[in-house]
Parts: structure tokens; C-alpha cells; sequence
């Protein structure tokens, strides 16, 4: 099978994040992803994936980009952690297993946000009570090695960020972590992507747009990848640079 | 012990006024947001090293009425801006977190 450039979003949040904008419903993000030329976006909700099915029901009307169901874990230690499962069926299975490391603590809309499960016209299904923006009581070891249990993509998040990525927080990232590639923000420079490339030399980084609002999903804001089609096998070989398939930042 | 007593003593930087002569018993250290909603208790002081936009939300959270961020760390505007809009009182200080709990101690808030 001939191998294509697809441009990928792997980090994309909607209204069941607190901290996303009311505009992130689901036909509005296929929208704007079909608008701006996306091919293949994660759905990453902060601890849940309540809202893949609705983005990939949205999608499916209008032959919109290819949606992979994911979930921005935050661990103990405060480290966001992007997952990429492999169907929804697994994510749902993570997510219950995540949910018992919940602290017990109810979402206050007033503070942080709405916390909505959606269907794929944005009618209001559900609204999520815990809070969703916590960190959960699983150290980032064990949310890794569950996931590997599960098949699933793991995703270093926003690692040259002051807040909420492992490097803050613990410093520089071992060799030995199982972890398939790294993230980094759209706002980051040439020269400092140049250098994270050097100090990591043997990881692939992936460009991701982290959007909580629409503007933000954008070609400029993610990455491409060389792959036969946009779906999670694919990806997951294009993030080992596996027969051929890659990722272009 | 008045919030306000406690800035003076302490010689803190007050970057949001909040309530000043509110009253404060206790006091929690940790860097982690998780911690801390995990296990602060009501009316706490935070005293902390994290500066993030979310340090807010968490004391708005947990009713803290008092954040101090020390060693010398940057307070972002944001962070300064939504302790504004909550009414917390938002402090910085150059001296270590153990140094300013050691002097808390002094003050009698033990715990």
C-alpha cells in the first residue's frame, strides 16, 4: 500500500474537559478539523474518553477526519499523559480502571468549567461529577504500564511546558521510560525543538495543537505523518518509524 | 492569628489583598495541586513553590484564604488576576518554604 502525508492532531480536548470552551462541541471540532485539512485526530479528555463516541458519530455523517479514542491522564505526581487507545472499547476499560484512583472530590462548574457528555449533535447527555482535572492516585509508572497492558499509545504531553509535563516535574526524561513518543506545543521555537531533538535523539516528538478552544485546531498546530491511512495501527508504526510510515514534525 | 498580622510579620510581598483581617489556624506545604486538594484543610495557608494558574482554582477549591509563593518564584499575572477576582489574599516572599514555616511555627501556627 502506497504511504501518504496525513496531517494528525493527537491532543484535542472538548466540553467534558472543565478547562475547554463551550465551543469545543462535536460537530464543531470535526468542523473546523475538516475545514483546516486534519486527517486523523485523538479526542483527549482530561481522566475520561466520555466523548469519542460523539466526535466519531460526528464524524462519520460528514466523512470528517478519522477520530482515535484517548484520554489526557493526570498522574499522582501531576504529569499529563496522553493515551491513545487502540478502539473505544479499551478506553472505556482504562477509564474505569483510572476512575478507581479518583479522589472523591465533585467538580464545581462556577470554578473550573463544565464537565459535559455530549452526543454527536451536542445534546447534553450527562454531566460528569468528579472532577475531572485532578490528579489521580496512580504515579505516572503505573499509568504507563496499565496502558501498555491495554495496546495503547503513551504520549509524553506538552514536555517543554513549566507545568503538568513530566520533565517539570521530575526532571529529564529516562531512556528506559516505555513511552512511544513526545509532545511538544505548537508555540515552541525551531531552535528549542532542534535542541529537545538532541537531547532525546533516540524518541520521536509529535507536534500537538492541546486545543481547548476551535481557533487553536490547525495545520500549523499539529504534525504530519507518512502513512498508508490515517488510523491507530498506522500511527502507532509511524511513531517507531516502522516500515517506512514516520512522523514529520 | 489576621491574615494581615501574619503578611507583616513574615515581611511578605502582598500581590492580592483578599480579606486581611481574616482569621488563619493551620497551614499545609506542597508543590503538587493533587496534594494538595487531597489534603488540605479548610482555611489553610498554602505555602508553595507552585505558581500556576491553577494554584487559584485549588484554593477557591479547598476555602484557602492565603497563598504564599516562595523562593523568590515569579507570580504570573494570571495567577494574580484570578486570586483578584476569588478574594484570596496572594503573597510571595524571597525566603525558603521551610524557612517561613519554621517562622509560622514561631507565630503559633503549628499545624
Amino acid at each position: 500500500m502506497p504511504l501518504s502525508e496525513f496531517y494528525a492532531d493527537l491532543h484535542i480536548h472538548t466540553v467534558l474537559s472543565p478547562c475547554a470552551e463551550l465551543e469545543m462541541g462535536a460537530p464543531e471540532i470535526i468542523g473546523k478539523a475538516r475545514e483546516t485539512g486534519i486527517h486523523l485526530i485523538a479526542v483527549t479528555d482530561h481522566n475520561a474518553c466520555a466523548n469519542v463516541k460523539a466526535l466519531q458519530e460526528a464524524s462519520e455523517n460528514c466523512n470528517g477526519p478519522v477520530v482515535l479514542a484517548g484520554m489526557e491522564v493526570q498522574t499522582a505526581e501531576d504529569i499529563h499523559v496522553v493515551l491513545i487507545f487502540p478502539d473505544l472499547g479499551v478506553a472505556e476499560e482504562y477509564q474505569a480502571w483510572l476512575r478507581k484512583g479518583f479522589m472523591k472530590i465533585s467538580n464545581r462548574p462556577e470554578v473550573f468549567g463544565y464537565q459535559l457528555v455530549i452526543d454527536k449533535d451536542n445534546n447534553v447527555i450527562e454531566e460528569i461529577e468528579p472532577l475531572l482535572i485532578q490528579g489521580v492516585s496512580y504515579v505516572i509508572d503505573e499509568v504507563i504500564s496499565k496502558a501498555k497492558d491495554l495496546n495503547a499509545i503513551v504520549i509524553l504531553a506538552h514536555i517543554d511546558r513549566p507545568s503538568f509535563s513530566y520533565p517539570a516535574v521530575l526532571g529529564p526524561i529516562p531512556a528506559a521510560l516505555d513511552v512511544d513518543a513526545l509532545e511538544i506545543s505548537p508555540r515552541l521555537s525551531v531552535a528549542k525543538t532542534i535542541d529537545l531533538k538532541e537531547s532525546y535523539p533516540s524518541r520521536t516528538l509529535v507536534r500537538s495543537s492541546d486545543s481547548h478552544e476551535l481557533k487553536s485546531i490547525d495545520r500549523n498546530n499539529c504534525c504530519r505523518v507518512l502513512i498508508a491511512s490515517p488510523c491507530f495501527s498506522e500511527l502507532s508504526l509511524a511513531l517507531h518509524s516502522e516500515k517506512g510510515r514516520k512522523v514529520l514534525l | 492569628m489576621k491574615i494581615k498580622d501574619i503578611a507583616s510579620s513574615l515581611n511578605l510581598d502582598i500581590i492580592c489583598r483578599g480579606n486581611g483581617d481574616k482569621q488563619v489556624e493551620s497551614a499545609i506545604t506542597g508543590d503538587l495541586m493533587s496534594f494538595i486538594v487531597g489534603k488540605a484543610t479548610s482555611g489553610s495557608i498554602w505555602i508553595t513553590v507552585q505558581n500556576h494558574l491553577n494554584v487559584a482554582a485549588v484554593a477557591v477549591l479547598k476555602e484557602i484564604p492565603l497563598i504564599i509563593i516562595t523562593s523568590g518564584r515569579a507570580v504570573p499575572n494570571d495567577l494574580k488576576e484570578r486570586c483578584e477576582i476569588e478574594g484570596i489574599t496572594l503573597a510571595s516572599s524571597d525566603e525558603s518554604t521551610f524557612k517561613l514555616c519554621s517562622k509560622l511555627s514561631e507565630l503559633g501556627i503549628n499545624g
